[in-house]
């Protein structure tokens, strides 16, 4: 087995952690002791609902903040104490895609100079000119050389976020951690976004780190799909796996509400929505009880239908490997468990 | 209200802004109808003038904007040469407005219990404190909300993005409204939230009748809870039918692009998305003919059929169903 | 709803510029520095020269603007003090913004303890009013022109440090920033690069509005008798001097007060122009 590009090992990340020592101060749990690795040309998804830490998460791996606990390996290399000189090699290996377009531009400086700032950082080469450069690198994302003077608010969203792929693409990094890179944009301007990705990866071999609530999304992006909830890892599977053959529960609900999978008023969705809507960040990661057991059995149907069992209140569902390459974090899902045999019979009917 | 009288009908509705050699016309001839109990999408990308139809509905066009043209009738009644203040009694009392972002519509220093009270004060002076309190946890019951005494009680900052919307949704329909008027409700949520918000929709308007008007740029949402569709393109309307009808077998070019760049699920992928390739055409001056026609690929590949760059296909009041093309897709199926 | 926004923006034009403001407010401040600059050429007289003979003399052909109780000619003795109070005020708010620019920058930008510290010197001053702290600093250091515009500048200092600072703390969390970090921008790059173009318009009307008010509390200082001392003028101290006269010759202290009123609502003009012409999508289609 080669060595992944990429290695998150158990971290943790507590928002409020330096300052818990201030009375009345609360802290939050936003990443609770994840691992997962990607390899080089993998494309890995991180899903979950806001909320869910994967924002977090990939802030983490792009180092714009330092977890509080556990560390992150790029080809081996602990990256947790690069400085200076590595951590500029660092950023020309990892770079970062936001979701917001309009806030991901300084409003004030033409597209020429936001990128041009990674060749005037790193000294990057660029044998015909930097004007040569810069416009070959808006071509490579389906733009023209001659936008290169416009300012950010003479784009409309979806030619913003493909200056936010140009700009990371110029460091020519091998993994890009994508946040919500579409969410924001008008469905027929998505589909435009990700198939620029697509090309990418398949001209660039590129890894992505891939965050988005949309299944669908991340289902044609992305090899492995990982879901996360309040900040803990519950399932990590292929995903052809994780959508006809969902193990955990929240994954189950996850696929369950697609927008044009399920049919309307189908009862057994409206069983899984009967919990209720979240509770609010912060307050699971404290109460001790779950701390203790696992978080989602308050709202779980399976541990519903299992008449609660002792096992999910006291003790934490480890990660554990399952068929079909999946990883699941529940003590009692199993494939043979029905709910996934009605979800997947549902899905199976392409729609859409 | 007689039986087969639509709740709303909009026919040829224009709407303008600016003056002189600046005017331009982002609604232009839009029309559809809305029966009692019946949950229409109107769908379309950013700037085709589906927001835009639905303030004007309202009588709540941003400032320069203004109704030109067409007609609105809501249940037997003329709006659009209505008063002011005939408006301003209809709306919150028999039609209300869900907004896409609850987290900004609400009052944040307000909670949601006043908030609630206060819209029921406007609307039914004669309640009683007592009887108000009662209405508004009703409200807050009805829209699903865990809790409700809490929420009442809340501000809304203290509220997830889904109990915003819930609280907002509650807030549209405590006065039991006939038409809600929904732009982009779930667009802000989470996937599984807004499958939730949807799902409450169809139940309030099995349970209260009420229409609603459901206006999104995600097709597959339509799907989930429309009895119909309009489908806009350009500040009008270029297809519209039943749901069914409409998705599964789209006529018009764009509404089956629309549809090819939603990514399936299942399967392998493909490699390409389909897309609408280039951007819509600017509203200060719409192209004649058929709007769609420079990024439509079936006027290519037809040989550029003179017809789509000299008429406009629709009809004059944009109430045709089907699809305004001169050249539809036949039997197409998803 | 922002698509309804963009859509009527687009529609709309540019909300139509009041056309009168730029005019104005920069012919009144042309107007003004011109007298400034060649009124006491054309008026042909000293500023200091004494005419006991023509005490008190009201505005005529050979005086315009009348003279003082020594006979010195009011017109030449406004402009040359106007060269003062314009020197004092523009000192003044350069030494504020030498001082509230960069402090500004670094507590907002790096926040911490830093922040903590500064911003606490600033609560204090904003304990006291500005006026007194500037008489402060001239009973330390005797009246002077130069103490004047020092007194100022260190008044005016932690307004301007705390808007600068409440500004970088809005711009410091967007995304850009973020996205500047992950290309390799390092701190001083990101200040440059990213906050102070974010920042600029900001400075840019905020030193006018305080210019206006440095030439306002200069007038203030002269009125007191803390500012320019004789036989120097500036606004101040002419408006100072016209109080003694006030029931027996009132209108020398509207001769010295109109100027103060006209350059003050010209400066406050300018900066409402600028602030319209440096929003960000108008500044730059």
């Amino acid at each position: 087995m080669t060595e992944p590009l990429l290695s998150i090992e158990r971290v943790s990340h507590e928002f409020g952690a330096r300052r818990a020592l201030l009375p009345g101060r609360r802290t939050h749990l936003a990443v609770d002791d994840v691992s997962l690795t990607i390899g080089a040309g993998e494309s890995v998804a991180l899903v979950g609902e806001s909320g869910s830490g994967k924002t977090t998460l990939g802030r983490v791996v792009a180092k714009l903040i330092t977890p509080t606990a556990g560390r992150v390996l790029v080809d081996g290399r602990d990256v947790g104490a690069l400085s200076g000189r590595e951590l500029l090699a660092y950023r020309r290996t990892v770079q970062m895609i936001f979701q917001n377009t309009q806030h991901a531009f300084n409003p004030r400086r033409r597209i020429r100079d936001i990128l041009a700032d990674p060749y005037e950082i790193h000294g990057l080469p660029a044998p015909d000119g930097r004007d040569a450069a810069l416009g070959e690198l808006l071509e490579r994302v389906g733009l023209h050389a001659s936008m290169l003077d416009r300012y950010p608010h003479q784009f409309s969203g979806g030619q913003r976020q493909r200056v936010g792929i140009a700009r990371a693409l110029s460091l020519g990094p091998r993994l890009i951690v994508a946040d919500e890179p579409v969410s924001a944009l008008d469905v027929s301007v998505q589909a435009q976004v990700l198939n620029l990705f697509a090309r990418l990866r398949r001209e660039l071999g590129l890894s992505l780190l891939f965050i988005s609530h949309d299944l669908r999304a991340v289902y044609f992006l992305c090899e492995r799909i990982a879901v996360l909830y309040q900040g803990r890892l519950v399932e990590v599977a292929p995903r052809e796996r994780l959508l006809e053959h969902p193990l955990h529960p929240y994954s189950r609900r996850l696929i369950a509400a697609v927008p044009g999978l399920g049919e309307r008023d189908s009862a057994e969705v409206s069983q899984a929505e009967a919990p209720g809507p979240a509770p609010a960040p912060g307050v699971a990661a404290e109460s001790p009880a779950a701390a203790a057991g696992c978080h989602y059995a308050s709202r779980c149907p399976l541990y519903a239908r299992l008449g609660a069992p002792e096992r999910c209140r006291a003790e934490r569902p480890a990660l554990r490997p399952a068929a079909g390459g999946s990883a699941v974090a529940c003590h009692f899902a199993t494939e043979g468990e029905e709910p996934g045999a009605n979800v997947s019979s549902v899905v199976s009917e392409e729609v859409g | 209200m007689t039986g087969d009288q639509p709740l709303l009908s909009v026919r040829d509705l224009a709407v303008e802004f600016g003056r002189g050699t600046r005017v331009s016309r982002p609604v232009d001839g839009v029309g559809f109808e809305v029966g009692e109990r019946e949950i229409v999408g109107i769908v379309g990308e950013s700037g085709c003038g589906k927001s835009l139809t639905l303030l004007a509905l309202l009588g709540l066009l941003p400032s320069g904007g203004r109704v030109v043209n067409g007609s609105i009738t809501f249940g037997g009644r003329d709006l659009r040469g209505a008063d002011p203040s005939v408006l301003r009694s209809l709306r919150g009392r028999q039609v209300a407005l869900i907004p896409s972002d609850a987290g900004a519509a609400l009052n944040p220093v307000a909670r949601v219990g006043k908030q609630l009270r206060l819209s029921l004060r406007t609307h039914h002076p004669d309640l009683t404190a007592q009887q108000r309190r009662g209405r508004a946890l009703d409200a807050l019951r009805r829209a699903r909300l865990a809790r409700p005494e809490q929420a009442l009680a809340a501000y809304p900052h203290e509220l997830s993005g889904g109990m915003q919307q819930r609280s907002a949704i509650a807030l549209g329909l405590q006065n039991e409204p006939r038409l809600l008027l929904a732009d982009e409700p779930t667009t802000a949520l989470d996937v599984s939230i807004q499958a939730e918000i949807l799902r409450l929709l169809v139940q309030l308007r099995d349970e209260l009748g009420t229409a609603i008007v459901f206006v999104t740029h995600d097709i597959s949402t339509v799907r989930e809870i429309c009895d119909r569709v309009v489908v806009m393109y350009a500040g009008q309307v270029v297809e519209q039918g039943g749901v069914e009808d409409v998705l599964t077998s789209p006529r018009h070019p764009y509404t089956a692009a629309l549809l090819g760049s939603i990514p399936p699920l299942g399967g392998v992928p493909p490699e390409q998305l389909e897309t609408v390739p280039g951007m819509p055409p600017d509203p200060a001056a719409w192209p004649g003919g058929c709007r769609f026609q420079a990024r439509c690929r079936r006027f290519t590949e037809l040989g550029e059929p003179d017809e789509c760059t000299s008429t406009w296909p629709g009809s004059a009041d944009g109430l045709a169903l089907g699809a305004a093309c001169h050249f539809p897709l036949e039997g197409v199926r998803r | 709803m922002s698509a309804v926004a963009a859509v009527a923006a687009t529609v709309d034009g540019p909300r139509t510029k009041r056309r009168w403001k730029p005019i104005v407010g920069g012919g009144l401040l042309g107007i003004l520095a011109l007298f400034m600059l060649v009124g006491p050429l054309i008026s042909g007289y000293d500023p200091n020269a004494t005419d006991l003979t023509a005490r008190f003399s009201g505005p005529s052909a050979e005086h315009w603007l009348g003279t003082d109780d020594l006979g010195r000619d009011l017109f030449t003795r406004m402009a040359v003090g106007g060269r003062m109070t314009i020197l004092i005020a523009l000192g003044a708010v350069a030494l504020a913004s030498a001082i509230a620019v960069p402090l500004g920058l670094l507590t907002g930008y790096l926040g911490g303890w830093v922040d903590l510290a500064v911003m606490r010197v600033v609560d204090l001053f904003f304990a006291i009013p500005t006026l007194l702290v500037a008489i402060g600093i001239v009973g330390i250091f005797g009246p002077s022109f130069t103490t004047t515009m020092l007194a100022l500048g260190l008044a005016f200092w932690p307004f301007y440090a705390r808007l600068v600072r409440s500004a970088v703390v809005g711009v410091r969390d967007l995304a850009y920033t973020d996205a500047a970090r992950v290309i390799g921008a390092g701190r001083w790059r990101i200040i440059r690069k990213e906050i102070v173009p974010a920042l600029l318009p900001l400075l840019i009307v905020q030193t006018t509005v305080l210019l206006g008010f440095a030439v306002l509390d200069e007038a203030g200082l002269g009125f007191l008798g803390l500012g320019v001392q004789p036989p120097d003028a500036s606004w101040g101290s002419l408006l100072a001097q016209s109080r003694g006269f006030v029931l027996s010759h009132p209108w020398i202290g509207v001769i010295a007060g109109v100027p103060i009123l006209l350059v003050v609502l010209g400066i406050n003009i300018m900066a409402d122009v600028l602030r319209d012409r440096l929003d960000p999508q108008g500044a730059s289609t």
